[in-house]
């Protein structure tokens, strides 16, 4: 092969580029750097030690990279700013009741009581201001869950006309993110405390009836503090 | 140096046995290449001028802005990164080999199908048939073609390593088979989950990712490696540095170049651990780039005066070092805090550029330069022109990676800046656009001292063909005349 012959074409490297090396001892000369009893040449002391360094640094970056980041490869979790999701069912109930208690509350309950709470004087009691939502937290879900009739005195005034029963409605975490946000509401005055899923739950287990609750009904049970 | 050679080849000189077989298959591919490589840089100048004065041929609806861009870009990888990566590839494929090889026809066809299919591909695009696909633009018509002639052309490389002369296998033998598998593997599973049996919804934008970045670093990378590999050790005279850890580089490069696309998905709408997963394999490329830094650099140390003297090494040697800082630019700007600045601004354009052109590219010219010589069986005839494509193609691409990553760098800090509050600090975002005009600007002065260089590289290989054409009919009538056999330097 003219390739044994390094000085091929007579002319300067400048144009035609002469080999050094023919393919066959190039091969070879490669392969013994595998062989141990040749191998030791120069070199083969920096790769290894940078390998290592390498490869250790990597599995640790990786591994805490990929803790932190993928979201226990959750398909649902697209957020990329790495807050790993709160993947606790109570903390997501919270979450939701906090989210949804004012558009519920609008959704469900401005046609009589308004969406600034006051309500329509002669017609609807106020929510704002008043210890009927106050205090016992199971008196205010009593009523959501179940309605009330009857003649009832609010901050003065009396009214005289019907609450809708929510419980076929909606669900317990729905009725405590109302029940939250009007009890805790600072813009309404009121800070009495939130309201859970469970405990709306549990009222719902205790008082099931068909019937509105009388006003008299209610204040024996959870009168007003 | 200017003087051109005209004096024959000395007898001793003829080509062997193998340059022989490859000569014509690989003349097809090298020259192909280099009529893509100017083809794509005329599109490559529409287009930065367009983007900074789009009333520029906008009234012909074939060089809208959207056809010449991906017109552009299918020459750039198809045309040119295709054939020369055929060319180069399959050639040092068959000389590690060490055996002439069989069936060089199966070659020229797979090079003619190709070069139809790119060519049929970009008229469709000019035409208005492309797809919304970024980097498959081409039709459905000419993407099956373009695969029927990359499965060939791969059937013939793993025939030609199946059936070598026994012996050692050298690195750069694995690196060219890897991308000659990889290149259809990656090409007809896009096509399929793209256009034949569509992905739904955002899977679409994964697999298009996916495919993008194995494109350059499943098919384009190894090729380039495994010239670098190649010619190296053969110019110098000297083994690569450690070559010992050369076969952990390769199996590295594949195993993490796999999962890197997913980077590019950083605050998309995409499972968060997608882009994670992405993150970490694009951080582990460390490895293999570090490898590779060390076998290449460190062969080249104390040898200066051979890379300056070798029209061939310094092209290469430019390759190499662009291999390096662009796999590291790669590392730092998979990070989450650094891709939400730079993604979706020029530096993705610059860093695509800095793969194509300032590592694949130059490394395809100096394997130009070493082959041209070896198939024509002549030296080049002009060493300033060699000087002028370098110093050109040098000049030229650092010009645009600096206005492109700089640019982008800048663009990027203006789009994402926000105040205290929470809110855009820059809400006029057609100003955040005209920001980058100087940059754009600057990138069409890189173009044109590319084109320059790109020129001397042309006029340089005319030169050298119409002398071997010369000298050849000079042999055929002094052999008719002389009633002697021909002589083998054709």
């Amino acid at each position: 092969m003219s390739e044994t012959n390094p000085n091929d074409f007579n002319q300067p490297d400048e144009l035609v580029e002469n080999s050094r090396i023919p393919d066959d001892d190039l091969l070879e000369a490669h392969t013994k750097t595998f062989s141990k009893s040749e191998g030791n040449g120069q070199g083969n002391l920096v790769i290894p030690i940078l390998t290592t360094a390498i490869v250790t640094l990597i599995l640790v970056f990786g591994g805490n990279y990929i803790r932190k980041y993928s979201a226990d490869f959750n398909p649902w979790v697209y957020d990329e700013n790495g807050t790993p999701p709160n993947l606790d069912p109570v903390a997501e109930g919270e979450v939701v009741r906090s989210l949804d208690g004012e558009k519920l509350y609008k959704r469900n309950c401005v046609a009589c009581h308004q969406s600034d709470g006051k309500g329509l004087p002669g017609a609807f009691p106020p929510l704002v201001g008043s210890p009927w939502v106050r205090g016992d937290p199971e008196r205010m879900v009593a009523i959501v869950l179940n309605g009330l009739t009857g003649r009832i005195e609010v901050a003065g005034n009396t009214y005289n006309s019907i609450m809708t029963p929510f419980s076929a409605l909606l669900n317990d975490e729905e009725i405590a993110a109302i029940t939250t946000f009007i009890r805790s509401n600072p813009d309404w005055g009121n800070n009495a405390d939130r309201v859970s899923a469970e405990q709306v739950a549990a009222t719902r287990a205790s008082y099931e009836r068909s019937e509105a609750w009388k006003v008299e009904e209610i204040l024996e049970l959870f009168p007003l503090e | 140096m200017n003087t051109p050679s005209t004096t024959k080849p000395p007898a001793a000189a003829q080509l062997s046995e193998i340059d022989k077989a490859m000569k014509w298959p690989a003349l097809l591919f090298l020259l192909s290449a280099v009529v893509w490589l100017l083809t794509g840089t005329v599109f490559a100048l529409l287009t930065a001028v367009k983007s900074t004065n789009p009333g520029f041929l906008a009234g012909c609806e074939w060089l809208t802005y959207g056809r010449v861009q991906a017109a552009y870009f299918n020459c750039l990888i198809y045309g040119w990164g295709g054939n020369a990566s055929f060319g180069v590839g399959l050639w040092i494929l068959a000389r590690l080999c060490r055996k002439p090889m069989p069936m060089p026809g199966m070659l020229l066809v797979g090079g003619v199908f190709w070069n139809a299919a790119v060519k049929i591909g970009v008229a469709g695009i000019i035409i208005g048939d492309m797809t919304s696909v970024e980097w498959l633009e081409m039709p459905t018509y000419a993407s099956s073609l373009l695969a029927f002639a990359s499965i060939l052309l791969a059937i013939w490389g793993t025939l030609a390593f199946r059936y070598r002369q026994p012996g050692p296998v050298f690195v750069s033998q694995l690196y060219i088979l890897g991308a000659l598998f990889w290149f259809p593997w990656i090409y007809v599973t896009a096509q399929i989950f793209l256009f034949v049996d569509p992905a739904r919804g955002v899977v679409q934008s994964l697999t298009n990712l996916w495919y993008a970045h194995n494109l350059l670093g499943l098919w384009l990378i190894p090729t380039g490696l495994s010239a670098a590999y190649y010619l190296i050790p053969k110019i110098l005279g000297r083994p690569i540095h450690s070559y010992y850890f050369a076969t952990l580089g390769f199996w590295s490069l594949a195993l993490f170049t796999g999962w890197g696309g997913m980077r590019h998905i950083v605050g998309g709408p995409a499972p968060a651990w997608m882009a994670t997963v992405g993150i970490v394999a694009s951080m582990a490329m460390v490895l293999p780039i570090v490898i590779l830094a060390v076998n290449h650099h460190l062969t080249i140390i104390g040898r200066f005066e051979k890379v300056a003297a070798s029209p061939a090494l310094r092209f290469v040697v430019f390759g190499t070092v662009s291999f390096t800082l662009a796999g590291l630019i790669g590392c730092v700007m998979s990070l989450r805090s650094v891709g939400e600045v730079s993604q979706f601004t020029l530096m993705g354009v610059g860093h695509v550029h800095h793969w194509i052109y300032a590592f694949f590219s130059m490394i395809m010219f100096g394997a130009i330069y070493f082959m041209m010589p070896r198939l024509l069986n002549r030296s080049w005839p002009s060493g300033k022109l060699i000087q002028g494509h370098f110093w050109c193609s040098a000049i030229g691409i650092t010009v645009m990676l600096v206005a492109l990553y700089a640019g982008g760098w800048i663009q990027g800090l203006q789009m994402t800046a926000i105040d205290a509050d929470g809110s855009l600090v820059n809400e006029d975002f057609l100003q955040i656009v005209r920001n980058t005009l100087p940059w754009l600007h600057a990138r069409t002065a890189s173009l044109l001292i590319l084109a320059i260089g790109q020129l001397a590289f042309t006029a340089n290989i005319l030169w050298m063909i119409f002398h071997a054409v010369l000298s050849w009919k000079e042999s055929l009538s002094s052999a008719k005349s002389s009633l002697l056999p021909e002589t083998a330097a054709s």
